[in-house]
């Protein structure tokens, strides 16, 4: 039997994060986001060849190597937040929606760049 | 954008004035006597500033912070140059917000979360000060 690589598991995991998100399930869908955007940027370490798990350095690093491009630690902190939201109900409905939005389409673009259904991840 | 009647550019003006006085302030209360919560929470207020400066000016006056959301995603829209930062930035002034009240961020996190509402407030005021020449008293 072929166990889905990483990426593939992180894709198809997007579907059921909006799921919650649309049933108001906002503590869920920010702990599934944050596992997310965690498995992305260690998904991106390993592409960009970072040789660390530590993700606020694998942010640091794409940032410093591709200034402008993508806003990684700008990314992360928007997981972070989700991850806030999740232990601590700390967010209002806005700026969940608007960590979802961002975080989402940060996930895809960056499945997309790394062929998703690969086998390295 | 709607044009401004002189009221909401009065508004406009004393918002990026505030806008300015709290991030100096903030960066006063960081720097000399190291108090983080009362930086951060001031540095959300100076975001927050910037927003209502730029509603003001295209005419709008968005009272509760889910509105200030909506309008700031517009702005965001139309400089798609600033788009992913934008709302980044406001996600990252919101964090210092939560932090002035839970203390839940550590060193990393927080000067993370400082450096990106700091670079949210800096685009705001450039996209301010470009937009400015709708306001013929400058």
């Amino acid at each position: 039997m072929t166990m889905p690589s990483t990426k593939a598991v992180l894709l198809e995991s997007l579907p059921a994060i909006e799921c919650e998100f649309e049933a108001g399930n906002y503590v869920a869908s920010c702990q599934a986001l944050w596992q997310a955007t965690k498995r992305t940027f260690l998904m991106l370490g390993r592409a960009h060849d970072l040789e660390t798990d530590d993700i606020r350095a694998i942010a640091h690093a794409l940032d410093k190597k591709y200034p402008g491009k993508r806003h990684y630690t700008g990314q992360l902190i928007a997981g972070e937040l989700a991850q806030d939201h999740a232990e601590m109900e700390a967010l209002e409905y806005h700026e969940i929606k608007l960590a979802h939005r961002l975080l989402l389409e940060f996930i895809r673009e960056t499945c997309r760049e790394h062929n998703p259904y690969d086998d390295t991840g | 954008m709607t044009t401004p009647d002189n009221r909401s550019r009065q508004r406009a003006e004393r918002h990026h004035a505030r806008a300015i006085s709290f991030r100096d302030d903030a960066e006063l209360l960081l720097g000399q006597y190291d108090k983080p919560d009362s930086a951060g929470a001031l540095l959300y207020e100076s975001a927050k500033q910037c927003i209502n400066a730029l509603a003001n000016l295209a005419g709008r006056n968005p009272g509760a912070t889910g509105a200030k959301t909506a309008f700031l995603e517009n702005v965001a829209r139309q400089h798609p140059g600033y788009q992913n930062a934008l709302a980044a930035g406001w996600l990252a002034a919101s964090r210092l917000h939560i932090h002035a009240d839970r203390g839940n961020l550590d060193d990393a996190q927080f000067r993370d979360s400082w450096a990106e509402a700091q670079t949210f407030i800096a685009n705001l005021l450039s996209i301010y000060a470009a937009a400015e020449p709708l306001n013929p008293q400058r």
